[in-house]
């Protein structure tokens, strides 16, 4: 993995004083979000890989309805502080906006998958994110979650 | 790197040994790339021309190891810059790579040109605007444990307890709460696409299943529109901050608007 040079265009910043953000700039996380799997499919005429690429092809998205996942929402329920959900104020929330540092495991399915995309060098950037496959399924999950499962 | 292509030129690009051709997308002929627009190889990158339609593309070395965060920042780079000009452009897959110059007119251009060009006409002044909406951290399961009796005592049953004595009762929990949330979800989602999808050309959602998720869609918006989508989002944002907060990300070229050909 290289070290990215384009930091410099992963930075955000807000328009204005509004509620809406409007980053003006893409950070790596929503970049892969909106162009993985997307785009026009010419794979029919692809001739050459390049090396390194094919990890960007496989399909990261992860089955969600799993047992695993189960587990996963389980352990964020648990982990919930209700006392402190109870007492946050307007304040606290809009705080916990911006920052959203705590990041539990019900989020990191995805991250997890980016990681391995990208290397992990971008946890502050890779907020979680789970989708289900639309079109066709994951193609075999990953050999770490089938060694977890196995464990 | 020894390719002498210049941009009004596709035919000078050289493609050598170990070289390959990355298409970018595909955008009009008469496409004006902006200037110092730095590509995968270093230098903007080259319109490959073929009647009214050109691709877009660079020449670059195969094995230097690839998939890196700089080459997916640089690619939506590349393709959102010449969308953020207002031009049409239909992003390719990233990864998309052909092996000569020649094979870029001969299969890819040739046989669609008719399709591109009609595909482009369509997405002309247009661009990709896309809102996320998530919910503040934990806002919605808490909400799920103070609303669903169920939950709350199968939470309490199994938060501390070892995890192998209450594997099944923790499966349920999560089954119920994984449930819980996609209805709330959905709840919350709907009022929201309708209003932001009002002043949009075209629309698709995108399914999320995190636990703090509420919706993303993707909008195709005329120029025009955008400043009513702006305010449309900001109303909604204002309105459900307490639970939710949006982002709205854009122009970009039109990932999710591209069909397959």
């Amino acid at each position: 993995m290289t070290v990215d040079t384009s930091e410099s265009r992963s930075t955000t910043s807000r328009r204005g004083g509004g509620y809406l953000d409007r980053p003006s700039s893409s950070s790596l996380a929503d970049v892969v979000e909106l162009i993985l799997d997307k785009g026009l499919v010419i794979d029919a005429y692809v001739r050459v890989s390049l090396v390194g690429i094919e990890i960007l092809t496989i399909d990261a998205r992860i089955v969600i309805a799993s047992v695993d996942t189960y587990l996963r929402f389980a352990e964020a329920t648990n982990r919930l502080d209700l006392y402190k959900q109870g007492g946050k104020d307007l304040g606290d929330m809009m705080g916990s906006a911006t920052e959203s540092t705590a990041k539990g495991k019900t989020e990191g399915v995805l991250t997890g998958a980016k990681n391995a995309i990208m290397g992990s060098d971008d946890d502050d950037e890779a907020e979680g994110h789970e989708s289900r496959p639309q079109r066709r399924p994951a193609k075999k999950p990953t050999q770490r979650r089938k060694q977890q499962e196995d464990a | 790197m020894t390719d002498t292509a210049d941009a009004d030129s596709g035919s000078v690009l050289t493609v050598e040994a170990g070289q390959a051709c990355f298409v970018y997308g595909i955008v009009p002929a008469a496409t004006r790339l902006p200037e110092d627009l730095a590509g995968l190889a270093g230098h903007p990158p080259q319109l490959l021309r073929h009647g009214d339609v050109a691709a877009l593309v660079d020449v670059v070395d195969v094995d230097r190891g690839w998939g890196t965060r700089g080459d997916l920042l640089t690619y939506s780079h590349v393709v959102d810059a010449v969308a953020a000009g207002g031009q049409p452009v239909l992003p390719a897959r990233f990864g998309s790579v052909l092996a000569s110059t020649d094979e870029v007119t001969a299969e890819l251009l040739e046989p669609n040109h008719e399709e591109f060009t009609a595909l482009l006409d369509g997405l002309r002044g247009r661009s990709q605007y896309t809102l996320r909406v998530r919910y503040q951290p934990d806002v919605a399961l808490a909400e799920v444990v103070a609303e669903r009796a169920d939950i709350a005592a199968l939470r309490e049953e199994t938060r501390d307890q070892p995890e192998e004595v209450t594997y099944h009762a923790r499966i349920r929990l999560g089954e119920l709460v994984s449930d819980a949330l996609a209805q709330k979800r959905s709840r919350d989602a709907e009022p929201i696409i309708d209003v932001v999808t009002a002043p949009a050309v075209d629309f698709r959602v995108r399914e999320l299943a995190g636990k703090d998720d509420v919706v993303e869609v993707a909008l195709l918006m005329d120029q025009a529109a955008v400043p009513a989508l702006e305010k449309a989002a900001e109303a909604i944002a204002e309105q459900g901050h307490d639970r939710m907060r949006m982002q709205l990300r854009g122009p970009s070229a039109p990932y999710d608007f591209v069909p397959e050909v």
